[in-house]
């Protein structure tokens, strides 16, 4: 199955063949030596030639033959290497989740300690301590990269411990043996086989090094360090000689990480979507990067054009994608005067949102308008620099989106992330910076404002937040407001709460809205007209009464009748209601 | 509907608590409520009421600190972990997740999915052959609106909607007297949210016992017989669905009822549910 999906890959195929050439030499490769790679002969360091292919060495000894002799221990090694600091590592690594948190410190101090070592001397060192042998030497680094199996299975199992889907299992009744096999042997095996094919590579240079240093193999046995390093001796005389082994330890340590790279990418979700299927099948999520870190804030600046009735234009907008020429919005019209509030009714993929990144001119690369325009109090937006849209943002037009904290920067107090937009833009004192946010807190019912300046993102709650966001969007006393989805992930209450806050400011200040929801309730609750979208067209629009009354589209249709079926409409009129078994108030 | 339902699900003074020792928080306090057969009852509370909480003290996937779960006649709480196992292999009980992005294991196949509750019970006696469990599987997948074409396909393919259609065919699999689900439709669109609720409105009818989870009273008012309001830990209102939605007793209750936007412009008014949070919030209660 791996094996197949690897064999797609054209790195993988040359990788797997330089591999077998190399196992081959490993296995085979004393068997068709041409000559004895121990014994001398006159003939010393003579140039490569038909009796000896690479030359010999300083005693007159085949360099082929030795290259050859030393491929087991070299290879073999390297594979050694792997093998130990993979049951020495993998099997913490995944008791370390299960076993409770003593073996964990236990485990994870020994690790830190490991990866804290300098490698190549710590592994001289002990060789001193239990024997130059090339056993001891393998066991030992071995040991000293074991951590990165440990750590690289933790996190595999880590991350299948705590899902969902292992919990599904154990409902069902799953035992702990077939999580292992069904959910766990998954999410770990891909990883450790990458950590496995990149620790022979390294392996082997490790081998190489410790045998260039004379450690772990006497003189006259051959490995393929141990050639370079009687090699770099006579340099004088045969400048060539250490190109061989390192030209056989290069090729072995890069088809190692080719390979390993290989099964990066064909491991894993992504990859078996990535070879498999091309990426036709694949579900649209919806690709659009996040807008900026901030919420759109402008200067005052010097636009003198007099307001004309309508705030904002969009007329026969067309939005497409830049490189396939697909178009993702395909005329969208509308306009809205001050202290309307349109709705824009339409799920993820239907346009809404680029709509809506459009009109604040931040549309994600890639993305261009490509047909009609937008006006923004009377301006087309297409001819607008830099300094225009800075102008622009947050004066003429503001926005919040969903997911607030995003938004924030986490590691600054909230009243200071507002307070930016007073001194950048208006070029307020510190002072009168603060006082200006700290009235917009309390005019956006935050309750205690001087405590929720102080305070950081994580500490306010997601209806808090939201507000915070709120106040950076009107802080500049914009024309029109766009919500985009502002309220989805807050609970009902606390929705209810921001949605009357929007209305508020549009009474209080005549902001005109664009709500953009795939709720209908919400839509239906503000909105006097709506646009209903899907797949990038306007479907249906008209004043929400009217549609709700005769909803015309398909879709429209079935969400009306969504909500009389299984909405809060129902049981309001349901005459057959279920027994009432009286008010039952337990506290 | 008989007038006196034989309970399935008792559960009587549940309390759960998180950490130990003076850092310890209750996520719920003295919890009692029964589901009868056949019964359908929405669990309504916002975010830190408790609700997923009474939920995995049912699972048994979180220890309760006092009170006692019956399920089916079977004492949920007195049960050691390879009862719990037993139990669960029975498949009595089912859940479904929310986020069908995360319920499903990547690796595994929509058929594999759907297939674990039965397979997980092992070569033991009475075990399903596997020509079986392929007949089943085909047949959730069927009702769930899914054609078979998805069942070597793995859910990094499928659609979000399909997803979550996938997660409860698995759920449904074992034939589950009880099946708990928190906020089911929420992560779909309307194609989807309308297949779903068609499905498990189906399944009311057939007689298996539905929880509905959710925070939004709309999502699933409809749908149920009766509707229990948590609130910081405390069931606060247990009544019939249509009696909750039009004579809401408790503040919270009645702010819960005024905030679900509905079609018809609002129950209440925006002052009203001023005043509502003014209530709560001065009887100690913070909202946000």
């Amino acid at each position: 199955m791996l094996l197949r999906r690897l064999w797609r890959l054209r790195s993988a195929r040359l990788a797997l063949g330089l591999l077998t050439v190399v196992a081959a030499l490993a296995l085979f490769g004393p068997l068709l030596e041409p000559q004895s790679p121990l014994a001398g002969s006159s003939a010393v360091l003579a140039h490569p030639s038909a009796a000896h292919l690479l030359g010999t060495d300083y005693i007159g000894r085949d360099v082929l033959s030795r290259l050859l002799a030393g491929s087991p221990v070299s290879v073999l090694g390297a594979v050694m290497v792997a093998l130990i600091a993979l049951v020495v590592g993998t099997i913490p690594g995944i008791l370390s989740v299960y076993l409770g948190p003593a073996f964990e410190w236990i485990t994870l101090r020994v690790v830190d300690t490991l990866i804290a070592l300098p490698f190549l001397l710590f592994a001289v060192s002990m060789t001193a301590l239990i024997g130059n042998g090339i056993t001891e030497a393998l066991v030992t680094v071995g040991i000293l990269v074991a951590p990165q199996y440990y750590r690289v299975a933790r996190a595999a199992a880590l991350s299948v411990v705590r899902s969902e889907y292992v919990e599904a299992a154990t409902i069902a009744g799953a035992s702990v043996g077939w999580i292992i096999r069904k959910h766990f042997s998954a999410k770990v095996i891909p990883p450790v086989a990458v950590a496995l094919a990149s620790t022979m590579g390294n392996g082997l240079v490790v081998v190489a090094s410790l045998t260039f240093l004379g450690i772990g193999v006497r003189p006259p046995e051959p490995t393929w360090g141990g050639l370079l390093a009687s090699d770099l001796d006579y340099l004088a005389y045969q400048p060539y000689a250490p190109l061989f082994p390192t030209a056989l330890i290069l090729a072995t340590v890069w088809a190692f990480n080719l390979l390993a790279d290989a099964l990066r990418d064909v491991t894993g979700q992504s990859g078996r979507v990535l070879v498999e299927r091309g990426a036709e099948r694949r579900p649209d999520q919806a690709a659009a990067p996040p807008g900026p870190r901030t919420a759109p804030a402008a200067a005052p600046g010097g636009i003198g054009t007099a307001a004309p009735d309508a705030v904002l234009t969009v007329d026969a907008l067309r939005i497409a994608n830049r490189a396939t020429g697909e178009e993702l919005v395909e005329g969208v019209t509308f306009s809205l005067r001050r202290g309307q509030v349109l709705g824009i009714l339409g799920e993820s993929g239907s346009g809404k949102t680029l709509t809506c990144k459009a009109i604040l001119g931040i549309l994600p690369p890639g993305f261009q308008v490509s047909g009609g325009g937008i006006a923004l109090g009377g301006r087309d937006i297409a001819g607008f620099t830099r300094a225009d849209w800075s102008a622009a943002r947050g004066v003429r037009v503001a926005a919040v989106f969903q997911d607030p904290g995003s938004y924030l920067n986490p590691s600054q107090r909230v009243g200071r992330q507002v307070e930016e937009i007073f001194r950048l833009k208006k070029h307020l004192r510190r002072r009168e910076a603060r006082a200006r946010v700290l009235a917009l807190f309390e005019a956006l019912h935050l309750r205690d404002p001087e405590r929720v300046f102080e305070q950081y993102p994580h500490e306010l709650s997601g209806g808090m937040l939201q507000r915070v966001l709120i106040a950076s969007a009107i802080a500049l006393d914009p024309a029109v407001l766009i919500a985009d989805e502002a309220t989805t992930a807050l609970d009902v209450t606390v929705q209810a709460e921001i949605l009357d806050l929007l209305l508020d400011l549009r009474d209080r200040m005549g902001l005109a809205l664009v709500l953009v929801s795939h709720d209908l309730a919400v839509v239906a609750q503000l909105c006097e007209e709506v646009l209903v979208m899907r797949s990038g067209q306007v479907v249906e629009r008209g004043p929400v009464s009217e549609i709700l009354r005769r909803p015309r589209h398909e879709y429209t249709r079935l969400l009306v009748a969504d909500h009389h079926r299984y909405g809060l409409e129902r049981p309001a009129r349901d005459a057959s209601a279920p027994r009432s078994e009286g008010i039952e108030h337990v506290s | 509907m008989s007038p006196e339902p034989e309970a399935l699900l008792d559960i009587e003074g549940l309390s759960v608590s998180y950490g130990h020792g003076p850092a310890a928080t209750s996520a719920l306090r003295g919890v009692s409520l029964r589901l009868g057969r056949g019964e359908a009852v929405g669990l309504i509370g916002e975010t830190g009421s408790g609700k997923s909480t009474l939920a995995r003290a049912v699972l048994g996937l979180v220890a309760p600190s006092a009170g006692r779960v019956t399920l089916a006649g079977q004492e949920l709480t007195a049960l050691g972990p390879r009862q719990w196992k037993d139990f669960r292999r029975q498949g009595v009980v089912q859940y479904v997740f929310q986020d069908p992005l995360r319920s499903l294991d990547p690796d595994l196949t929509v058929e594999d999915s759907i297939a674990e509750p039965l397979l997980v019970r092992g070569g033991r006696a009475g075990a399903l052959s596997r020509s079986r469990v392929r007949e089943l599987v085909g047949e959730q997948l069927r009702r769930m609106g899914l054609g078979a074409v998805l069942l070597g396909r793995h859910p990094g393919e499928l659609s979000g909607g399909q997803r979550q259609r996938v997660a409860i065919a698995r759920a449904l699999i074992t034939e589950p007297r009880l099946l708990i689900l928190d906020e089911p439709v929420s992560a779909l669109d309307a194609a989807n949210r309308a297949q779903v609720l068609e499905r498990l409105s189906q399944l009311r009818h057939g007689g298996v016992t539905l929880l509905f989870i959710s925070h939004d009273l709309g999502s699933v008012a409809g749908l149920t017989d009766r509707i229990a309001v948590l609130y910081r830990g405390t069931l606060v209102e247990v009544d019939a669905a249509d009696a909750i939605v039009q004579r809401p007793w408790h503040p919270y209750t009645r702010l819960l009822v005024g905030s679900a936007p509905t079609l018809a412009r609002g129950a209440i008014s925006r002052e009203r549910r001023q005043q509502l949070r003014a209530e709560l919030s001065a009887a100690g209660e913070r909202l946000t």
